[in-house]
């Protein structure tokens, strides 16, 4: 629960910068291929420093909810890692359906599902 | 250096859009030689044996790198007999022999006292010193008195079978040597062997429709599971259906087509609502039960089979119109109420009938909690699946084709009318006559021990520590595991005219195992105790002595295996390593304490007529290794029929059966038609055993007999009453029903415990109160909440597991958990000692201890 | 063309969870970091309950996420082979987690640690773990802080192929993936998919298999016949 509140503190500090009703997504997606928006050079999933938050959260202002959901996984979900316990203090499971609306072909990011259809 | 590797493996590398594999080779070969040295595996080769993790006896093949035990896989050559796969425990054996809590040295115990929480203060001791130390206590006992010594195993008899210590219990003197198949499955043996002379059975799966499992667990723990699994996984595919009937969605209700969750303890109940339902609806095979089983014997009110001078039971003749023996000409006749000799006589069908008055559908479903509707379904689809009347024509032979048949083991065994349980389920079998029929139920050696349909003579005072056949447990053919304890606490109690001195336990874990553990306890405080195994088990925790012994991957034996109903094998067990040097076994130490107690030649003498040594007999004046007594055993046993090399490089030596051998040695041949002996539909040697333990305990003044209850247990017909052991009528404050089952990734021996593969598949280094969530939700009980379970005997605590597959008056816990020695690490004590907490109240016929009676109140912690 | 593929029958599978035993002996295994786990959970209300078991390892996707954003990312640390098997390089993996993040099966392991098997002994002590690096094959010499995951085994499928033996892939034990090798009721069948004849391609067919969470696009070369459903 530390670790959560921490997380929601830091997040509402970094977050004012955007709100997420008043950008265009696809803009600032494209900013950030474009390298206009400092997202930083590290790729991790390190909270403040690592570029994964800082595209999604600190950039694109996305709630915490939007990938981080209940404390397990629903009971028919498949998943090798649904067991296992999330040590890096996230605040919520993660469904990776959350990221198909913008990483499926023709979404406005880096494409990761569904290539195939477009090739 | 993965990069070097990659070279040829990356998507674009350079054999992409090659058309086959074969052409890739050169390429290949080049890039795993530049790699050699580099991080190349090393070169494997494979072991042959069996895995004796449990007593599946799974032909395994071990893989061996550099020495090392890297894996275990199913020797593939097995699965035509046996085993195609094999479990997690097998698979993971290597950490059986890795394990670095085993027992490495000779413990001597300097602290007196003994108890769970009293450190036994373990001094390492030389092999010499602890063999002294042993054979002088022996050398005291053989010159008193050899009875006051106890060897008892458990899973020893399988590691290196029961012959040797029998022999050396022979060669000694003592007749206490004791086995631990009434925590397992006594009272399922003892049935089959009052109904039909031995035990054993098989569904013959290949060609059975319908199948009833009555809480036998084959899919997570239970015997034979290893053939059941892949045979009705097949057989389902093929259009099997199966039922099964237990108050817990277990894994083979799950993979069933129906599960019928029945209150616990009520099954007996159940099958003779549908016992009744098939006998309304005609739905029985009158020829078979007429010809096979003793249905028609005509009955006296005493409940003694009226018969000849020479004791031939009489029927009564349709023919003649009078009761005869069942000769040549004679028909039997199935139902009716006959004088003879101005005396009223039954046949036992009439009197099956007439039991059955008031069990009607509506009644079962009072009792069990299954609908009326469903009763009736399923004994009407059972009834119809057996197609009774049909033949079948296999390999030229016309054979009776009933396809279904009913399964069990603990489910119907562990109880306190285990014997009555599983003697309801081979009577619905008979009715139908799908016993030794093609698609039936496959019998084993039937009718092997004719004694077996005698009654017992209930002997007192007892000769035997465990009270085995005595008039305790009139029955009790496969030794009575638990009551040891029980009698050590208070020898004169039960009549024993000795005071046993000193205990052996060969892999055995008996304080853990059974019911009312504490007193399991307490019953290895009054003895010097030896403990032979490989890790610090609960028993070695109360030890004064306890010896290292080989892992099963360590030594030799001629290893037992499983038979089916089409094939049978002999196997051996071939060491791969001596992780740490040990310079003996439990092999070995029998042939060291021999000839320190100066019987080696009698014990030679004894082995050769344990194993049936005959053409290739130890000789006396010398010992033998593991290796040479493994080699003569082969030899003997397969005839000659190949070497030892073929055992070394092949692990096994399989036959399969003719038709004639599966379907017509059987009951076929034992007890059908004109003077035979009979199936045993009424048991009648029941009347005589009781009769025997009235008398004995009435000239003995014995005061620990409930003759009532006696009578009621050695019913020669299954009763309504069988289906409330004590528990059931007594605790009435105690709402919910507890019942225990097996998890595949645990024994009780406490080695599985130490396991860090198997305590890491997920779930599985901790057993759990199951309880059904509306049940919970009532109790304000929540998922992983820590809740008490308490009983008549006791408290214990866990973890509860919400789940919509258990019933709502039942809770489950599996019973391999919770293990308590100081020799293991936290990591292998965790979960619920659920033995801790059950009553115990034994099946008196076969001395079966009961561990699915108890009843429990569960609360928040 | 040679395309490995896994059925997997979770109307036969019984739950025992063996090929994850198989799995962790095979693969030196370290604790917190399974590279196939058993999915187990209940259906319906009692008493009209079922319970599912559904085992999940790396799906070896014809189009893996995993793979995509890594290289995306110009780590390329995971690769795909000309036989589907996606394998990671722990030598280039930075430890960055976008797999794990990708991955919609929940695969990729990132091993913090590498924890030995007895967690109260002093140290990794059994001869098992003390196996040196040099006499393992390159995808069992495990690394902290890196990712990790199913390798169909790459070792005994290289070791076919190297041996002239790709047609005992699937059949022989030293050849074949030891979970499916193992599992006491045929619930796994592995084999090449585009070889007519293969059991593997036969069962697909004849059982109706489909890959799961198709949604992804995935094209996993994992195949299921799923009891409970696909979520």
């Amino acid at each position: 629960m530390t670790k959560i509140l921490f997380f929601l503190t830091v997040a509402a500090v970094v977050m004012p910068a955007f709100a997420a009703d008043s950008l265009d997504l696809s803009e600032v997606a494209k900013d950030i291929q474009k390298g206009k928006v400092d997202v930083g050079t590290e790729y991790s999933m390190s909270f403040g420093t690592g570029r994964f938050h800082n595209i999604h959260a600190n950039t694109l202002g996305l709630n915490c909810e939007s990938c981080h959901g209940g404390t397990e996984y629903q009971p028919d979900f498949i998943l090798l890692r649904k067991y296992e316990d999330d040590t890096s203090g996230s605040p919520g499971k993660v469904d990776q359906s959350s990221c198909l609306g913008c990483h499926t072909a023709g979404g406005i990011a880096t494409t990761l599902y569904n290539g195939r259809a477009t090739k | 250096m993965l990069v070097t590797r990659r070279a040829f493996i990356q998507k674009s590398g350079v054999v992409a859009g090659l058309a086959t594999v074969g052409g890739n080779l050169p390429v290949i070969a080049r890039a795993a030689a530049a790699a050699k040295g580099r991080g190349a595996a090393a070169a494997a080769n494979y072991v042959k044996s069996t895995c004796v993790h449990c007593v599946q006896f799974c032909g395994i093949s071990v893989k061996m790198e550099n020495g090392i035990i890297r894996t275990i896989y199913p020797d593939q050559a097995r699965g035509d007999y046996y085993n195609k796969g094999i479990c997690p425990k097998g698979v993971a054996g290597g950490f059986n022999t890795y394990n670095p809590y085993r027992v490495k040295a000779p413990m001597k115990r300097t602290n007196p006292e003994k108890g769970v929480n009293e450190d036994p203060r373990w001094v390492e001791i030389s092999w010499d010193e602890a063999f002294d130390a042993i054979a002088a206590r022996l050398n005291k006992i053989k010159k008193e008195d050899p009875r006051k010594l106890i060897w008892q195993h458990g899973h020893g008899k399988y590691l290196i079978g029961d012959k040797f210590p029998k022999a050396f219990a022979k060669a000694f003197g003592t007749p206490n040597l004791v086995h631990r198949t009434t925590v397992c499955e006594a009272a399922r043996h003892v049935a089959d062997e009052v109904t039909w002379g031995y035990h054993g059975f098989l569904p013959d799966v290949s060609h059975c429709k319908m199948l009833l499992n009555f809480g036998g667990n084959y899919l997570e723990g239970g015997q034979w599971g290893r053939w059941l699994d892949h045979s009705t996984a097949d057989a389902k595919e093929r259009g099997l259906k199966i039922v099964v009937v237990e108050p817990r969605l277990s894994h083979c209700a799950a993979k069933a087509d129906e599960w019928i969750p029945v209150r616990p303890g009520k099954d007996v109940v159940l099958m003779l609502g549908m016992a009744k339902v098939l006998i309304d609806k005609g739905l029985i095979d009158e020829a078979f039960l007429t010809t096979t089983t003793n249905a028609p014997d005509l009955v006296g009110e005493d409940g003694n089979v009226l018969s000849t001078a020479d004791g031939k039971p009489l029927v009564y003749d349709s023919v003649s119109k009078s009761a005869k023996p069942f000769t040549a000409g004679v028909m039997p006749t199935l139902r009716g109420t006959y004088t003879v000799n101005g005396k009223p006589y039954k046949t036992a069908f009439e009197l099956f009938v007439e039991s059955l008055k008031d069990i009607t559908p509506a009644y079962v479903e009072t009792v069990a909690d299954v609908p009326a509707a469903t009763v009736e379904r399923l004994a009407t689809e059972f009834g119809e699946a057996a197609t009774i009347g049909a033949t079948i024509t296999l390999d030229g032979h016309v054979l009776r084709h009933r396809p279904v048949a009913i399964y069990t083991f603990r489910g119907l065994a562990a109880k306190q009318f285990g014997v009555q349980n599983w003697r309801t389920g081979l009577i619905l079998q008979m009715l139908v006559g799908c016993v030794d029929a093609v698609g039936g139920i496959n019998l084993h050696s039937v009718y092997k021990s004719p004694k077996y349909l005698k009654p017992s003579k209930a002997e007192y005072p007892p000769k035997r520590v465990d009270l085995q056949t005595s008039v305790y447990f009139p029955h009790a053919t496969h030794n009575v595991a638990q009551q040891v304890a029980l009698t050590l606490l208070d020898p004169q109690a039960y009549g024993l005219e000795y005071t046993p001195e000193m205990q052996i336990f060969y892999a055995t874990n008996r304080p853990f195992s059974a019911s009312e553990g504490w007193k399991q306890v307490d019953g290895m405080k009054p003895t010097f105790n030896v403990v032979i195994d490989i890790v610090m088990s609960e028993a070695a925790w109360m030890a004064d002595i306890v010896l290292p012994d080989l892992t099963y991957l360590e030594s030799w034996h001629f290893s037992p295996t499983r038979y089916t109903p089409t094939t049978k094998h002999s196997a051996i067990r071939q060491p791969v390593a001596n992780v740490y040097n040990l310079p003996h076994d439990a092999y070995s130490i029998l042939w060291e304490l021999a000839k320190r107690v100066g019987v080696r030649d009698k014990y030679i003498e004894n082995v050769n007529k344990a194993w049936g040594l005959k053409k290739h007999p130890m000789e006396p004046g010398r010992d033998y290794t593991a290796r040479e007594a493994v080699e003569l055993i082969w030899l003997e046993k397969t005839k000659d029929k190949k070497p030892f090399a073929y055992a070394l490089e092949h692990g096994f030596l399989g036959k399969k059966l003719k038709v004639e051998d599966t379907y017509l040695k059987g009951v076929e041949k034992q007890f059908k038609g004109p003077d035979k002996p009979k199936m045993y539909f009424y048991a009648e040697q029941l009347v005589g055993s009781y009769a025997n333990v009235k008398k004995a305990v009435e000239k003995n003044g014995i005061k620990n007999i409930d003759l009532a209850a006696y009578k009621i247990a050695l019913s020669p017909l299954p009763l309504k009453e069988h289906a409330f052991p004590t528990p059931h009528v007594e605790a009435t404050d105690f709402p919910l029903y507890l019942i225990t089952y097996k998890r595949m990734y645990r024994n009780q021996g406490g080695n599985t415990a130490l396991n860090p593969i198997l305590n890491a598949l997920g779930d599985t280094d901790e057993n759990w109160v199951a309880i059904n969530s509306a049940t919970a939700k009532s109790l304000g009980i929540a998922d992983r909440g820590q809740v008490v379970i308490e009983t008549r005997v006791g408290k214990v605590q866990g973890m509860a597991r919400l789940s919509q597959g258990i019933r709502p008056d039942t809770v489950a816990v599996s019973y391999h958990y919770g293990q308590w020695s100081g020799g293991m690490p936290a990591s292998a004590r965790k979960g619920i000692w659920i033995n801790s907490v059950l009553e115990l109240h034994p099946d008196v016929v076969s001395g079966m201890n009961s561990f699915n009676d108890t009843k429990c109140k569960v609360y928040k912690a | 063309m040679t395309r490995y593929v896994r059925l997997i029958d979770t109307e036969r599978c019984m739950g025992c969870r063996a090929c994850v035993a198989a799995c962790y002996t095979e693969n030196y295994f370290t604790p917190d970091a399974p590279w196939n786990v058993v999915v187990e959970h209940e259906i319906g209300t009692y008493p009209n309950t079922q319970l599912a078991f559904i085992p999940v390892n790396c799906m070896h996707c014809e189009d893996p996420p995993c793979m995509t954003v890594c290289d995306e990312i110009g780590v390329h640390a995971i690769t795909k082979n000309e036989f589907g098997v996606v394998l990671i390089d722990y030598d280039k993996c930075i430890g960055c987690k976008y797999c794990v993040a990708a991955c919609p099966y929940g695969v990729p392991q990132y091993n913090e640690s590498l924890k030995q098997l007895y967690p109260e002994a002093e140290a990794a002590t059994t001869p098992y773990e003390q196996v040196d690096y040099a006499d393992r094959h390159p995808t069992h010499q495990k690394k902290a802080k890196v990712v990790e995951k199913c390798t169909m085994c790459w070792h005994k499928l290289e070791a076919a192929m190297e041996a002239g033996k790709a047609d005992r892939i699937g059949k022989d034990p030293e050849y074949t993936p030891s979970c499916d090798l193992v599992c006491p009721v045929q619930a796994r069948i592995f084999g090449d998919i585009d070889d007519p004849n293969s059991e593997v391609a036969k069962q697909i067919g004849a059982k109706k298999a489909a890959q799961i969470k198709k949604e992804y696009g995935t094209r996993p070369q994992v195949y299921y016949v799923l009891e409970g459903g696909d979520f």
